[in-house]
């Protein structure tokens, strides 16, 4: 196995390799890099690479394998579970540039993706229907926000985008990220057909080229242990157009928490049964959630749902979905009474996902605490209890929760707001605790992170067939466990970054 | 809403109780950072150099780093506002970085790195000394009518320094359009020999010394001229004297416009039209400090729109969106700003012939590219300012 504690000569050998390859590197004091979004941390890597190419990955595997250093691959950083996140005598490697930015290293924010079709081959999008299974070559480091900008002139669209559109191909595979289009096209390593990735032998590197559909979606979620993928094939679909499209906004106001849970758990689980849609997603409405000088609280038609009586609740869910396959959803909504439904604009349902997304990173004056990044309840009809124990281990803690509705289940996100000094965040990272035990039972059909990846819980939360599924992986890809070995260690243990700030 | 000047009320409620932070910590705690990544990815600076990293710094900060700031990170930081305009908690780094340069300008042997030999600097300095001798007026040429005394202040800003510098740009055909324009309205505008830098170099430089020095100066004969109304062409000295100024001198009695919102109100009362035709593709450069900083995005593309015989193409990156013009406050200048400036070059020139723009210092910046050796070859592409283009419609 690779060595993660610091060996005498390993970390100026480093350097020395990486001096002399011209790769780019930081070293010394690396504070800065001491947790991802997770807020987690195992210490602070010895060195953090920002190799630019494949030829700079491979150099670096080869390195660590004759050295026996430790590789811990990152995209952007922008993961909850703290996957990315490296322990001491460890390389960071960063892979925002794989495939992102020109010869001299220079990230180029524009770029136009090579178009491919389901065999590889160069297609033409201009000629191409919604018919046609088409994807984007793209870099690992290169993001959905990225693509889309450079698609949507052409009208089409990255299939599966995670509500960070910022994060990178490479990380949103390493997690098996979810998000809009996750009902349409599953999962984002059910929408990858082909994938480069630097794995390892006795030897030194080697690159593997990974084309076969079932080994692909094994690796999706594989956190980073099997190598560092270097390039994929994302799946792309064309965006349907306004007058194709339904749109609906759908919301309800009570008192009881726990009532309203159940009369939307009830509603999703029809909602999954009779109908085809793209994007599922809802939040919690309180008056802090947007700025007071927000121009959507101004808006004839959404500023509305922006304010909230005193002691109520109100619960938003958006839906949005071909015509054809949206038929059935007013029908529905009559059905429950106290849901108010409306049917809005794409750019109205924009507006409210600018919202949705940021919901949980957004606060006047406050850091938004992680801790509770995503579960999932596979039984809609326990959405009220959830909710209910939810709510009551929230009580005086600000945030809300936001999530998606995806055909099998009700994913949730929460994090509770702090001001940033160390006792508040304290304060919230112990609240959060008390909440995953309330909510993360297996009598309410709650199953913790599945769309973040488990990161420095993997071996703690993980299933033993996944871990003996990963550990086949890691064999096949990673026989000398250079990549990320801690993950898979009884004894790997993240603390909480905040109880080291200095506020 | 300036997006960097939040209200008072809005920094008493997020203040931390610790009152020993320090005023860069101070400012970072008031909003908190979620460690996201997002600033560092969209942040231009980071495109061109990796190790460079809002994100690193905000942490290292919550860590106990604050004062160990590198050199490289205090001023390579275009101040651009890129990186809180997409933060989902607004966190603002540049009014940090503002402050780490004012905090740690007395322990730094040098300041920013200023080029042309630190000429803006030099000027600043010379600016805020007392009893200073100065003609403005001397570009103005025959034909155009300014006063002494009246209702709008023309404020030239640097301006009337700048051809002596930045030969290759002819920034007095600025002012002189801005006037020409005011002239065709109706406005005689007074352009006054006492009138100073605004200090938007030093106060970002760290030199809050010089900057309040040269504000209350300028507040000085401002109050005293009785002006209701004060109009500038230049997009720092906007942001400086509309949203900086009134938290040095107190009461401001003058309302603050750009040569923009001058234009797009007097179309709107029916004072000025556009009729001569400008038959020319242009694309617009959003200034930071007229965009990000001062959420000023619609009146240039107002007055582009109004001018007949134009075609007006949008960028890609737009508005909050925007990609700086590579150098803020003249603090830093180098490899990577020149990778910048052909990247947000080649955009332009994929859109139009002409970019135009809303401040002479991205006019400058970008001519400057332009004029030197550009990293890759650009097609034929003019660096125009809007006021300009205005002018020329006039019949």
């Amino acid at each position: 196995m690779a060595a993660i504690a610091r060996e005498p000569g390993q970390e100026d050998a480093t350097l020395a390799f990486l001096r002399g390859t011209g790769i780019t590197y930081q070293a010394g004091e690396l504070l800065g890099y001491a947790t991802d979004a997770s807020f987690l941390t195992l210490g602070v890597p010895a060195v953090i690479v920002f190799p630019k190419d494949e030829a700079e990955c491979v150099a670096l595997v080869d390195h660590a394998v004759r050295r026996g250093i430790a590789l811990v691959p990152r995209g952007t950083g922008s993961g909850t579970a703290g996957a990315a996140v490296a322990p001491p005598g460890s390389i960071l490697v960063d892979m925002e540039r794989i495939g992102a930015c020109d010869a001299r290293g220079h990230r180029r924010g524009l770029f136009d993706p090579l178009v491919v079709d389901a065999k590889g081959n160069a297609a033409d999008l201009t000629k191409a229907g919604p018919e046609d299974e088409l994807y984007v070559r793209v870099g690992a480091g290169r993001t959905s926000d990225e693509t889309n900008r450079a698609l949507a002139g052409r009208g089409w669209t990255v299939a599966v985008v995670p509500s960070s559109g910022y994060s990178t191909f490479g990380g949103n595979f390493a997690t098996n990220a979810r998000g809009s289009g996750t009902p349409a096209f599953g999962a984002f390593g059910d929408a990858v057909r082909r994938l480069r990735i630097a794995a390892t032998s006795k030897e030194g590197a080697r690159v593997l080229e990974v084309t076969d559909p079932e080994e692909i979606r094994r690796l999706a979620g594989h956190h980073g242990l099997c190598g560092l993928v270097t390039e994929l094939d994302v799946r792309i679909a064309p965006i349907p157009r306004p007058e194709d499209m339904t749109c609906a906004i759908l919301s309800i106001e009570s008192e009881d928490v726990g009532r309203l849970g159940a009369t939307m758990g009830g509603l999703m689980k029809r909602v999954a049964a009779s109908c085809r849609y793209f994007a599922g997603e809802f939040l919690f409405i309180d008056e802090g959630i947007v700025r007071p000088d927000d121009a959507i609280r101004a808006d004839s038609v959404l500023g509305g749902y922006f304010t909230v009586p005193p002691g109520r609740r109100r619960m938003v869910l958006l839906y949005r979905g071909r015509k054809e396959g949206m038929e059935s959803l007013p029908r529905i909504a009559a059905d429950f009474p106290d849901v108010a439904f409306r049917e809005i604009t794409f750019p109205q349902f924009r507006a409210m996902m600018a919202v949705r997304t940021a919901a949980t990173g957004k606060a006047l004056h406050r850091v938004n605490v992680p801790g509770c990044e995503d579960f999932i309840i596979y039984d809609p009809e326990r959405f009220g209890d959830v909710l209910s124990r939810m709510f009551a281990a929230m009580e005086g803690a600000s945030g809300r929760p936001v999530g998606h509705h995806y055909p099998d289940g009700i994913e949730v996100h929460y994090r509770p707001q702090a001001v940033v000094t160390k006792a508040e965040i304290e304060a919230a990272w112990a609240m959060i605790q008390k909440l995953r035990d309330a909510v993360l039972r297996p009598e309410l059909t709650v199953e913790d992170r599945k769309e973040h990846g488990l990161g420095l819980a993997l071996f703690r939360d993980g299933s033993p067939s996944r871990h003996d599924e990963l550990r086949r992986l890691k064999a096949a890809y990673d026989p000398v466990n250079v990549f990320s070995p801690h993950l898979l260690l009884p004894d790997t243990q993240g603390r909480f970054v905040g109880s080291s700030f200095r506020i | 809403m300036a997006v960097l000047a939040p209200t008072s009320e809005s920094v008493r409620a997020g203040e931390p109780r610790d009152g020993s932070l320090d005023e860069g910590l101070r400012i970072l705690a008031q909003e908190g950072c979620i460690q996201c990544n997002k600033c560092t990815l969209s942040c231009p600076v980071h495109r061109a150099d990796v190790t460079f990293s809002p994100r690193k710094v905000i942490l290292q900060a919550y860590l106990g780093g604050a004062d160990r700031v590198s050199e490289r990170d205090l001023w390579a930081c275009l101040t651009c506002g890129e990186c809180q305009a997409v933060c989902p908690t607004q966190v603002p780094y540049p009014a940090f970085i503002r402050a780490k340069r004012e905090a740690l300008r007395p322990e730094v042997e040098r300041t920013a790195p200023c080029k042309h030999g630190g000429y803006k600097d030099i000027l600043a300095k010379i600016m805020a000394k007392p009893n200073l001798n100065q003609d403005r007026r001397a570009w103005i040429g025959d034909g155009l009518k300014v006063a002494d005394t009246g209702d709008v202040i023309y404020f030239t800003g640097c301006m009337p320094y700048l051809d002596g510098v930045f030969t290759y740009c002819d920034s007095a055909r600025i002012g002189k359009a801005a006037i020409k324009i005011m002239n065709a309205a109706g406005i005689v505008p007074v352009v006054a020999n006492a009138e100073r830098c605004c200090g938007h170099d030093a106060l970002w430089n760290g030199d809050r010394e010089t900057y309040e020095t040269l504000a209350r100066r300028n507040a000085e004969w401002i109050r005293a001229s009785g002006a209701k109304r004060l109009v500038t062409t230049c997009a720092e000295c906007y942001s400086m004297l509309k949203y900086e100024y009134p938290k040095v001198v107190g009461e401001w009695p003058v309302e603050v416009l750009h040569m923009t919102e001058l234009i797009e109100e007097l179309i709107e009362a029916g004072r000025l039209t556009f009729t001569k035709p400008v038959d020319l593709t242009v694309t617009y450069q959003d200034p930071c400090r007229l965009g990000r900083h001062s959420k000023e995005y619609d009146a240039p593309r107002a007055v582009l729109r109004a001018i007949p015989g134009i075609k007006f193409v949008e960028m890609d990156r737009v508005r909050e969106n925007s990609m700086c013009c590579g150098v803020g406050a003249y603090s830093n200048c180098d490899a990577q700003t020149k990778f910048l400036q052909q990247e947000r070059l080649e955009e332009a020139a994929s859109k139009a012939e002409n970019l135009v723009t809303a401040c002479p210092h991205c006019r400058i910046h970008f001519s400057c590219y332009l004029d030197g050796r550009p990293v890759d070859p650009l097609p034929d592409l003019k660096i125009v300012d809007v006021t300009d283009l205005a002018a020329q419609a006039l019949g």
